[in-house]
């Protein structure tokens, strides 16, 4: 299975945590269609891996209780799947630099992981 | 040559809290040539915007950030004509003194548009702040136990246990009905005592032994369990007050419907038993979600789908519940939770924190009881509604 993650944050720098915006993506990069779990794709508890400066763990809430049934998409090749976590942060988090990659979990196998982007919470 | 002007305004100016107000200034060139502007040094507020009291005292910031590479550089040029906007939020410190306030962009040195002698600077906007309602600090439950008793059923105790369990409390029930009789009736004690606290209790769990397909379950997750709990005597209530702002867009009618749904699924369905001569049936728990533009314990984002405890989707009114679960720091129940082997997730039978569809349990208001204890300085014990206590 050919997937690339990617992850946008914006804007990169706010005053308030619940002013970012992360969209995590997949994309098949192989020939052939894939058959993808999107539910990794449905939370940003389950799909965003965030830092403080110092490298220590920002933890979100826990996701939602997970379907009886994996939700299953098509991909195919170069089409994508996007999660949009509208206010990911958690409003206790303190001012200071962070940085988050996507991940996404397909199995019991190592994730796919976007690069990490950085953004700035203000004072 | 390059004419920058800056212009301040601000979407609302009255009746503001501190810690919420906002401005914009937009940095127009109204001159021939590009000017330069580095924008990321113009957006730290304490290094340009000048705030004055009613008095023309200087209202001092919050210190800048450390200067990075990009506070560093030379800045960005505007063309003739063209303009930037940058937006300034909670620069003013929540505990600044209700009154009017006027502020200003003061730029003096290059790379903030100006010059020491030719500074660049906008007009005065004026704000009258108000005292910031409901804003009070939670406290942490002091030996907070992060999981609740109940987690397993107790084994069942021996007959002659049993027996000796029940006339102890024949005894002590007699002993205490004699002491709340003396209170009542000679010490002229009444059961009118309300006491409130503010509680803000972190909570963290590790999720694991998720089955293939939820893989991306395992993992640690925190948050913080913010709430008002008022024991009220008179009405023999535990009241459990979270205030949630709402960002996004969300009609009245679904915003109604998450209420009515919460409340219904987390009120009166369990009271708070102790030995007490007042509310001797307990205090009955009563939760209320209030939707609030400041002072909010809770952000909540309004989406397509409920994603976690501050993400909700605005036509769910399953899976809101359980996140509201959350907020009053109840765990979850799927998979392994801290240790705790839970199985599958949307159990028949699974209560509320593995199946959002059904009611709650007991430990589900642990923080609550345990907050409960704090500040009444006593034990509780989170009792059925319909049972004695």
């Amino acid at each position: 299975m050919a997937l690339v993650a990617g992850l946008t944050i914006d804007p990169p720098e706010a005053g308030t945590a619940e002013q970012f915006v992360a969209v995590c993506t997949v994309t098949n990069v192989g020939d052939e269609a894939v058959s993808i779990n999107v539910a990794p794709l449905s939370s940003p508890s389950l799909a965003l891996e965030i830092q403080d400066a110092s490298g220590g763990p920002v933890y979100l809430p826990p996701p939602p209780v997970p379907p009886s049934e994996p939700p299953i998409a098509w991909l195919e090749p170069g089409q994508s799947a996007a999660g949009t976590f509208a206010g990911f942060l958690p409003s206790w988090t303190e001012p200071g630099a962070y940085r988050a990659r996507c991940r996404y979990v397909a199995g019991p196998g190592e994730p796919t992981w976007s690069a990490w982007i950085e953004f700035v919470l203000r004072r | 040559m390059p004419l920058l002007e800056a212009e301040i305004r601000a979407e609302k100016r009255e009746d503001m809290v501190a810690g919420e107000f906002g401005v914009t200034v937009t940095f127009t060139n109204n001159g021939t040539e590009a000017a330069r502007l580095n924008i990321h040094q113009a957006s730290h507020p304490a290094l340009v915007l000048d705030v004055r009291d009613r008095n023309d005292r200087e209202v001092l910031l919050p210190p800048p950030s450390a200067p990075d590479a990009l506070d560093l550089e030379e800045g960005e040029l505007i063309e003739p004509g063209g303009a930037v906007t940058i937006d300034y939020v909670g620069f003013l410190d929540r505990s600044l003194a209700p009154g009017e306030y006027r502020v200003r962009y003061f730029g003096e040195f290059p790379a903030l548009g100006g010059t020491k002698d030719d500074p660049l600077r906008s007009g005065w906007l004026t704000v009258t702040l108000r005292p910031e309602r409901g804003f009070v600090p939670g406290i942490e439950i002091p030996d907070f136990k992060p999981a609740p008793d109940d987690v397993r059923p107790e084994r069942p105790k021996p007959p002659w246990v049993r027996l000796v369990v029940r006339i102890w409390a024949f005894f002590l029930d007699i002993y205490w009905w004699i002491y709340c009789w003396i209170v009542t009736r000679f010490l002229r004690r009444g059961c009118d005592d309300v006491r409130s606290q503010e509680i803000d209790q972190p909570r963290t769990e590790t999720i694991s032994n998720a089955p293939a397909g939820s893989e991306a379950w395992n993992g640690t997750y925190g948050w913080r369990a913010r709430f008002l709990l008022t024991l009220d005597e008179p009405s023999c209530t535990a009241r459990v007050l979270i205030r949630v702002r709402l960002v996004g867009t969300i009609t009245a009618a679904q915003r109604t419907a998450w209420e009515t749904a919460i409340e219904a699924t987390w009120n009166s369905r369990f009271k708070l038993c102790r030995r007490s001569c007042c509310c001797s049936d307990g205090l009955r728990i009563v939760t209320d979600i209030q939707f609030v533009t400041s002072g909010e314990h809770q952000v909540v984002n309004v989406g397509a789908s409920t994603a976690n405890m501050g993400l909700w989707g605005a036509s769910d009114t399953i899976d809101v519940s359980h996140e509201f679960g959350h907020m009053l720091g109840a765990l979850d129940e799927y998979f392994t939770v801290n240790g705790v082997a839970w199985g599958p997730g949307r159990q028949a039978t699974g209560a509320i924190m593995n199946n959002p569809a059904n009611p709650p349990v007991a430990r589900h208001y642990d923080t609550v009881r345990q907050a409960a204890g704090t500040l009444r300085g006593a034990t509780y014990a989170t009792v059925a509604q319909g049972l004695s206590c």
